[in-house]
């Protein structure tokens, strides 16, 4: 007896350091990916993007007033430059704001939170879903390894973008709806999880509809054992949608969509459906191409950072690994059955929009492709035996990545991005103190995101912008027509698109890019340069000219 | 020895092939330009299916691959991406601005004869490489590019087969397709894109992948009918 119980001590000490090492492993995982999620995101993106500064701002107002820019109180949507930004994101950046004021980082910080917490979620995820099996703890800490360090999560979690807490709320919804299959009580908190992304992110809105019912579908024989349940479920995830359809009429609520489509053109073409069915299988195969997820590098905004793609390409070993593990493995499974399931919808979203290629849109399904690379590399894993050619293998891929991400992300994506962050109107914000006694305009003709940007920064006072904004809406607040020619006045700050009669006020200086005002036309309005502000990159971004009106506007006031 | 069924089912597989591989317009106007190259492209396609089939003999490989080095050699001669070592006005420029960028963040990692080497020439290489590497896994270039056919290489409908086909192809990886594969990768790593004569060697293993796709769909189909008969 006595050895038994010794033998059983032993084993349980065993398990008690494995899980300790397991732990402690966890928690180097999660270091490591808050480390490249927050290390330096004060300045890297160079600047703040537009979208960053409206929720920035929106959160700012809302926290001192409870209404955003243009005074509407807790919107359901925020009108924004009329994309109608999902409002979750703003909302929790009233958090930040509050507790480290008006920066960038604090536009970022729910993103990258996001993108930490996913790590989190995908161990879980992993432990639910393959509860049976024996090493299930090696693949949760491989996934959870792989989403740290993916750079499509990387850089989407340090850039201010719903759709990475999209992500976050649509991924902790999945490994409830799996645990639901063994407790039914967690499928109507699945569900609400569900129901709460749709209003997150544009994507979730479709993808969460047609997921519940199918989910619903391929377990009947588990769930509707306990129908009340699966209805509670259902009333929940209808509940969520309530404010969805209380602007359902107006057309905010499609008008994203109705920019980003790729079937707007087609109207009036005579084989619409044919053409429509085209265009879905078209992009379907955009998304699913191997050269677009591993090899290819663009560098638009919202894709990929500059020699990367949304993932390393050795990983393409990995996924076709893990592609045939999953196309092996008994199809009654029900890991088959989840993650086949999140396969085949979660592109839909990005599908029917007509950008090429826009990884943005489809995060969910770049989260299910690195859950299928983890099948691969775990079963890599397995199939070597000696613990030391385990290390040396993952240390040279690991050494890999982290350098190919350190180069394009930290390096390139910081200098040849900066333009897009408008990181040059961010330094004219230290210039510009210097002429406090003149009148400033600045040119928003190509970025309208600079006055909100520097109404954000600045902390301007909500009810002073508020009662600017308001009467500028040429519409009602949720509509799908919106106007974007807004002037925003901020102290001495005039932000709106130039014209010459600017030249002839007196005590003005005008500020913009080298489109603004070309050389003929500042030696024929009697500019004068007063400062030029260059970009990270070291090229002059834009130009800062003081007015003559005594001169060629008395003798031309025509000009 | 093959059964009379067996031989049956093969001669249909070919004539799926035959179709396959001529219907395609682009390929078409391959061969109305090399009559040789697109007949050795049929001959490959059919061969690699037959590969299959016929597991023990050594002729077939063998055949496969002399005809695979055939085409590779004139595939280099005729279209080596010379763009590969060459520097282009736009290329030049970047260099000369990552120049700075790696200089200010990588200082003394990037400032020695190794480092400059490799960022300012072995990287573009390498990307120019990977990039002709990688555009065989684009399957928007087999496939349909638009709302129109024209620049597309196969008819869109034939994308889903083709997928099928490949995902049988990792469930019972074939031995000869899966090297023929990854030597016409290497190939195609150094042809050139632009002269339309890139992937050329990937299309007998497309072509037998959509036909396996195919037959893998009729293999469902009459599954499911069968089911259902029982059903009834």
């Amino acid at each position: 007896m006595s050895g038994i119980d010794e033998r059983n001590n032993i084993r349980l000490q065993e398990n008690l350091m494995n899980r300790t090492i397991q732990l402690f492993l966890l928690i180097l995982i999660l270091a490591l990916a808050s480390f490249l999620r927050f290390y330096k995101l004060e300045s890297i993106p160079a600047g703040l993007h537009a979208d960053g500064a409206s929720q920035g701002y929106n959160a700012f107002s809302l926290l001192n007033t409870g209404k955003d820019r243009y005074g509407e109180p807790f919107p359901i949507l925020f009108r924004s430059f009329g994309s109608y930004q999902p409002p979750l994101y703003t909302y929790l950046t009233i958090i930040p704001v509050a507790f480290f004021g008006n920066s960038p980082f604090s536009a970022y910080f729910i993103s990258a939170l996001s993108g930490v917490l996913l790590v989190l979620i995908t161990y879980l995820f992993v432990l639910v879903l393959f509860n049976e099996n024996r090493r299930k703890f090696v693949l949760a800490l491989i996934a959870a390894l792989t989403v740290a360090t993916a750079p499509w999560s990387v850089l989407f979690s340090r850039l201010a973008v719903e759709a990475n807490l999209g992500l976050l709320l649509f991924a902790l919804s999945i490994p409830l709806f799996a645990y639901s299959l063994r407790k039914i009580q967690i499928l109507p908190i699945a569900s609400l999880v569900l129901g709460i992304s749709t209003h997150a992110y544009y994507s979730e809105r479709l993808i969460a509809i047609i997921f519940l019912p199918i989910f619903v579908f391929l377990f009947r024989n588990i769930l509707l054992r306990k129908k009340k349940w699966v209805i509670l479920a259902f009333l929940l995830f209808i509940i969520t949608q309530i404010p969805h359809l209380l602007i359902l009429q107006s057309g905010a609520f499609t008008r994203r969509l109705d920019q980003v489509s790729s079937f707007n053109n087609q109207l009036n073409n005579q084989s619409k459906i044919l053409n429509i069915g085209k265009t879905i299988i078209n992009n379907y195969l955009i998304y699913c191409s191997p050269k677009n997820l591993f090899f290819d590098s663009d560098i638009n905004l919202g894709r990929t950072m500059p020699g990367l793609s949304a993932f390393y390409n050795w990983l393409i070993i990995p996924f076709l690994i893990g592609i045939r593990y999953l196309l092996k493995a008994d199809k009654s499974l029900n890991f088959v059955k989840i993650i086949g399931l999140l396969l085949i919808i979660t592109p839909i979203s990005a599908s029917l929009t007509g950008d090429f290629f826009y990884p943005l849109r489809t995060l969910n399904f770049l989260w299910v492709l690195t859950l299928i690379i983890s099948l691969g590399l775990f079963q890599i894993y397995l199939l070597l035996r000696s613990n030391i050619t385990k290390l040396f293998i993952l240390g040279i891929f690991l050494s890999y990545s982290f350098f190919s991400l350190y180069i394009s992300y930290f390096i390139l994506f910081k200098y040849e991005k900066a333009e897009n962050y408008g990181y040059a109107y961010m330094k004219l914000m230290d210039k510009l103190p210097e002429y406090n006694n003149k009148q400033i305009i600045i040119d928003l003709s190509r970025d309208p995101g600079i006055g909100i940007r520097i109404a954000y920064l600045k902390s301007y006072p909500p009810k002073k912008m508020q009662d600017q904004l308001r009467p500028q809406l040429k519409t009602p607040y949720y509509n799908n027509v919106i106007n974007t020619d807004e002037i925003y006045e901020i102290n001495n700050i005039e932000v709106k698109p130039w014209d010459f009669g600017d030249a002839c006020r007196n005590n003005v200086i005008i500020v913009g890019d080298q489109l603004t005002i070309y050389s003929e036309q500042m030696k024929r309005h009697e500019l004068k340069l007063e400062f030029q502000i260059p970009d990270l990159s070291g090229k002059v971004a834009l130009f800062g000219y003081s007015t003559n009106p005594e001169g060629r506007c008395t003798l031309h006031p025509d000009l | 020895m093959v059964s009379l069924f067996k031989e049956k089912r093969i001669l249909l597989v070919i004539l799926l092939l035959l179709t396959i591989g001529l219907s395609n317009s682009w390929i078409y106007q391959f061969y109305q330009k090399n009559l040789l190259f697109g007949f050795l492209l049929i001959i490959e396609t059919i061969l690699l299916f037959l590969s299959s089939f016929y597991k023990n003999g050594k002729i077939i490989p063998i055949l496969i691959f002399i005809i695979l080095t055939i085409m590779s050699a004139i595939l280099l001669i005729d279209h080596f991406d010379k763009n590969i070592f060459s520097v282009s006005t736009i290329e030049s420029i970047q260099i000369r601005e990552r120049r700075q960028y790696y200089a200010n963040e990588l200082g003394k990692v990037y400032k020695n004869r190794i480092g400059i080497f490799y960022f300012d020439h072995l990287s573009l290489y390498f990307n120019k490489i990977n990039n002709n590497f990688s555009s065989a896994f684009d399957l928007n270039l087999f496939f349909s590019t638009g709302l129109s056919n024209k620049d597309g290489r196969y008819p869109l409908f034939s994308a889903p087969l083709f997928i099928i086909g490949f995902l049988s192809l990792l469930i019972n990886i074939k031995t000869i397709p899966a090297i023929y594969f990854l030597i016409a990768l290497g190939v195609n790593s150094f042809v050139s894109l632009d002269s339309k004569s890139g992937l050329l060697l990937m299309l007998p293993f497309v072509n037998l992948y959509i036909a396996i796709g195919l037959i893998k769909c009729l293999e469902l189909m009459k599954g499911i009918i069968l089911d259902y008969k029982k059903i009834l």
